[in-house]
């Protein structure tokens, strides 16, 4: 898998490298775009449920990497890290809400790509693994959504992705590049190729 | 003259008073009865539509159109065009000033390029693009608003706040549109226009107010406080994208410290860009 670079450029692909699988769902849903959407079933179908199981994977990695930087950060910076896991774990539980999950555990590749980020008590050190985290959520959940069928999966995504994207400018100016506005509002993170459950 | 002695009326005798005589007036009442209901029933003619009073004028009926990708798509189209008139109507009374302005600039061009995309798609979808405002929507909340602004004690700070719920309020128009348009491709561009325009709200929040408005006290579970008549808005504000309508306070404070109160909402049957509508 290959993160948001951590970086402003030119550093950008040196964060994670391209250690892990490097997936972009880019391609299949350029493919989906021209199908209709109508007549949609309320439900999630089976195809939703296997992919909002990969995201609600991806939703409890990104709850357990906070719960990480939680436990080494110290004042304003741990209690952003903690509500951050918060908001992760809430996506997590809505999503095993709807397709009737309890816990498919998370995704564990991720968690070991950015472990090692995420457990320090460098504010911007964590602030740069964060908003890359962040930014590559947001992206997944917008692949994803196009090859949803059911309302309420694109429903549930739309609030989730709304929210992610609020999240990275935050996690970015806290990393201390809030006069980049290209960092600050821009994300050119690649989603994770998540559909076939490779992690 | 003659008494009647009654027989106290009691549940256990009441079959016992009625005699013949009050039978058959009994029974003329009720065909009377039956008679009076069957002429007022069945062959009744007239005008069915509920009693009119005095002189009104007559009730029309309202016109019913449709709502399809077109009308979603247009209506998309004329948010972007309305936050583009609110961001260049600020550059033009020069309110912004560095790094803020230079963000309004790169704001205006976000918002032009989105609502280009949403009338190539429209056009994709066989319908006319919207290039304008939204005419409701400029009626009831923009022209007021800049009203107010314009008699306001700090116009700066009253931009940045319109700017931010319209930014809110934009994002949660595409939110809501991911699932009503019938295409894959026009649920992505909104999803895509619903991220961007959450981010772009999240950093003039972030600009304007600096770390201290980066997540709401509600999600810290403290109490909201908002003070000097002001509406506090934050980088983080909610866990889930909100599709509520939202409360903005513009203008100069009066002798209560209260502030003119607006309310922003996603457009709904009266704001939408039905296919009907034409540009001016």
């Amino acid at each position: 898998m290959d993160f948001e670079p951590a970086e402003p450029a030119p550093t950008r692909r040196s964060f994670l490298g391209a250690a892990g699988v490097v997936g972009v769902v880019g391609a299949s849903v350029a493919a989906l775009s021209g199908q209709s959407a109508a007549a949609a079933p309320d439900r999630p179908t089976d195809e939703d449920r296997a992919e909002l199981t990969e995201a609600l994977r991806l939703e409890l990695a990104a709850t357990e990497l906070y719960r990480l930087a939680a436990a080494e950060l110290a004042g304003d910076s741990q209690v952003v890290a903690a509500v951050m896991a918060n908001q992760h774990r809430a996506y997590a539980e809505a999503i095993s809400g709807m397709i009737g999950l309890s816990s498919p555990g998370p995704n564990a590749e991720v968690v070991e790509q950015l472990s090692s980020s995420f457990m320090t008590s460098d504010v911007q050190a964590f602030s740069n693994a964060a908003r890359s985290l962040e930014n590559t959520a947001v992206s997944t959940h917008i692949a994803l959504l196009g090859a949803y069928d059911s309302v309420q999966a694109i429903n549930l995504t739309a609030s989730i992705i709304t929210v992610e994207s609020r999240h990275a400018p935050m996690l970015t100016n806290l990393a201390g590049f809030s006069s980049n506005l290209d960092e600050m509002l821009g994300n050119t993170a690649d989603a994770l190729d998540i559909s076939g459950g490779a992690a | 003259m003659s008494f009647e002695q009654h027989t106290p009326l009691v549940l256990s005798n009441l079959d016992a008073r009625v005699g013949r005589r009050e039978a058959f007036k009994i029974g003329g009442l009720t065909v009377s009865l039956a008679a009076l209901v069957a002429a007022c029933g069945d062959d009744r003619t007239g005008d069915t539509a509920p009693g009119r009073v005095a002189n009104a004028p007559k009730v029309e009926a309202l016109p019913d159109y449709a709502v399809n990708d077109v009308v979603l798509l247009r209506t998309a189209s004329s948010v972007e065009n309305t936050i583009v008139l609110i961001y260049e109507t600020a550059q033009e009374l020069g309110v912004f000033e560095g790094e803020m302005a230079a963000l309004v600039g790169r704001l205006v061009e976000e918002h032009q390029a989105t609502s280009a995309q949403m009338g190539e798609l429209t056009e994709a979808a066989g319908g006319t693009a919207w290039t304008s405002t939204n005419p409701w929507i400029m009626e009831r909340s923009i022209e007021p608003m800049f009203a107010t602004i314009l008699e306001s004690d700090n116009p700066p700070r009253d931009f940045v706040n319109l700017a931010i719920t319209f930014e809110n309020m934009a994002a949660a128009t595409h939110q809501t549109l991911t699932s009503l348009l019938s295409k894959t491709v026009q649920r992505l561009a909104v999803a895509n226009a619903s991220a961007q325009e959450a981010r772009n709200s999240a950093t003039i929040v972030l600009e304007a107010y600096g770390n201290a408005r980066q997540i709401s006290p509600a999600l810290l579970g403290e109490e909201l406080i908002n003070a000097d008549g002001l509406i506090n808005r934050y980088a983080i504000e909610t866990t889930f994208g909100s599709v509520a309508q939202q409360d903005l306070n513009l203008g100069a404070a009066d002798v209560n410290g209260t502030r003119t109160p607006f309310v922003v909402s996603t457009p709904a049957a009266n704001s939408l860009i039905y296919e009907e509508l034409t540009e001016s």
